[in-house]
């Protein structure tokens, strides 16, 4: 990404209702943000259907962004607040979420069949199911800083907790992967 | 966001591991690394384009945040009743997206950066194009030659000027241009391809890795960009490609525009005053018994305007200018 146009810069145009800008974070920041409410949901249409709510929404509040704060901080929360809502909201229809449920146990070996046999590099497979183990705030903490790139700081106003537990939450997961690694892999963790 | 996995460690943790034994330091960084090799699946759900697409007609909508509260619910009861048709409406809608799909294939996706705008584009290997102002990239969706089936080329067409940071892959990736064509392995490099009466020309600014550039209708003369600074041109007469090599100070002046800044050299004005009007999306009326032809120098490291820029070639040339509705209107000091 070229740093030349920086968050910072496209908030403060988005600000200023520059639609190209806010269009340029759309493409940038969608896919993460996808990415990052599916695995709280583990449905790809709902994931899509809340952060399109969410840039529609950033569209709605864009004159009272502040640019000085962290843009992508503040999507993943909307993101994120979304997404437990929609939970939530499920939750209380006790039928649909035994469905759900029902529905997710009995599509995640199907996937882990399919991906087997097309992912000629069975660690990534063990990493997921390995990641899938962590707790569920650590996980959550793991995947902002690791695949989303937010920063400490970032992380720990998304899930609304101090940066220090962030990095807790963050070492505790790594040292608990290094020690499933060792434990099967331990080629791998050779200097 | 694929900058993720090849992110490095927070400082935070770096920290906290410097504290403690180097040897746990060591496997700690590793399991970092090695959480690299997973990438997550590209969402399943429509492509960035074709969610823009909706996220602007949701947009345009009136009301947009009231229809956005009003949505939740109104899907959440569609999903409750909808059960027992789901399977018939899975098939149905199954059948009609696969349609829809396979004639989108056939639609090559397009990106614009209009009058001044500058954009930034993530292709789908995961390379990126800059934009620069009135510029348009043509490729095929996803680098397929059909569903599933790739390309055994990544091409894009440029017309305008784009800067190019391509992904090292087996696949050669293409820049064609109405006269010309570059074929790279993994480099960044700049392509400029204008018509016009004062352009008229490709020309490709290698940064780093290497190129060939070649004339569209004769691939066979092409000439081999293989360090920094150097410089093809393929002109309207000229069929053959023209290498010459840079300063790294005149390269980074010929590629101040990423860095929002404006620069030409020894240009004519009318050149110029275009290069203006695209670059900011204003547009410049010269009044009567004003001659601007002769050729000027100007650079502004970043933080240029239209205004700025005008202004100073007005000091230069004893002129005088006011502001349009759409632009400025130039005229001579003496009236």
């Amino acid at each position: 990404m070229d740093s030349s146009v920086s968050l910072e810069e496209l908030c403060r145009r988005l600000k200023a209702s520059d639609r190209a800008a806010f269009e340029q974070l759309f493409r940038l920041l969608r896919e993460g943000l996808v990415r990052y409410v599916r695995a709280l949901i583990h449905d790809d249409t709902v994931a899509h259907d809340l952060v399109q709510d969410v840039f529609v929404y950033l569209w709605g509040l864009r004159e009272s962004l502040d640019p000085s704060r962290s843009l992508k901080a503040y999507l993943y929360s909307m993101a994120r607040n979304r997404a437990y809502r929609f939970m939530r909201d499920e939750r209380t229809h006790a039928e649909k979420h035994a469905y759900l449920k029902q529905q997710e146990t009995a599509r995640t070996p199907g996937i882990e069949d399919l991906e087997a046999r097309l992912d000629a590099d069975a660690l990534t497979q063990r990493l997921r199911v390995w990641i899938g183990e962590l707790p569920e705030r650590q996980r959550e903490a793991l995947l902002l800083s690791r695949y989303h790139a937010l920063s400490h700081r970032e992380v720990a106003s998304v899930m609304e907790v101090s940066p220090r537990t962030v990095n807790n939450h963050i070492m505790r997961a790594l040292e608990h992967l290094q020690e499933r690694i060792q434990t099967f892999e331990p080629t791998l963790m050779e200097p | 966001m694929k900058g993720g996995t090849h992110g490095s460690m927070p400082p935070e943790v770096q920290e906290e591991l410097e504290r403690g034994a180097p040897e746990t330091r060591r496997k700690i960084e590793q399991v970092w690394h090695l959480l690299g090799r997973l990438e997550d699946d590209p969402p399943a759900v429509s492509t960035g384009d074709d969610a823009w697409v909706d996220l602007e007609q949701r947009l345009e909508a009136p009301a947009p945040a009231q229809r956005a509260r009003d949505r939740a619910p109104h899907r959440h009861r569609a999903r409750r009743s909808a059960r027992g048709r789901r399977l018939g409406l899975t098939i149905a809608g199954g059948l009609a997206l696969l349609l829809l799909g396979v004639w989108l294939w056939q639609q090559p996706a397009q990106v614009v950066a209009e009058r001044g705008d500058q954009r930034i584009v993530t292709l789908p290997d995961g390379s990126t194009a800059h934009l620069n102002s009135e510029s348009r990239l043509t490729y095929r969706r996803g680098f397929q030659a059909w569903p599933f089936i790739s390309a055994d080329r990544r091409v894009v067409m440029l017309e305008g000027e784009a800067f190019f940071d391509v992904v090292p892959g087996a696949r050669p990736f293409v820049v064609e241009t109405f006269n010309a064509r570059v074929e790279v392995l993994g480099t960044e490099f700049d392509v400029r391809a204008r018509r016009g009466p004062w352009e008229g020309e490709t020309r490709v600014i290698l940064a780093s890795g290497r190129v060939r550039v070649s004339a569209q209708h004769d691939p066979e003369y092409a000439v081999m960009l293989t360090e920094a600074g150097q410089m093809a041109r393929i002109g309207q007469t000229t069929a053959v490609p023209d290498a010459s090599s840079l300063q790294q100070a005149q390269m980074n002046r010929l590629l101040i525009w990423r860095r929002n800044g404006f620069s030409v050299v020894d240009k004519p004005l009318p050149f110029i005053l275009a290069k203006i009007e695209r670059r900011f999306a204003v547009s410049i009326d010269i009044e009567e018994g004003l001659a601007l032809t002769d050729s000027m120098t100007l650079f502004y490291p970043r933080g240029a305007t239209a205004e700025k820029i005008i202004n100073d070639i007005c000091l230069l040339r004893q002129c005088r200018y006011r502001q349009t509705s759409s632009g400025f209107t130039m005229f001579p000091a003496d009236l």
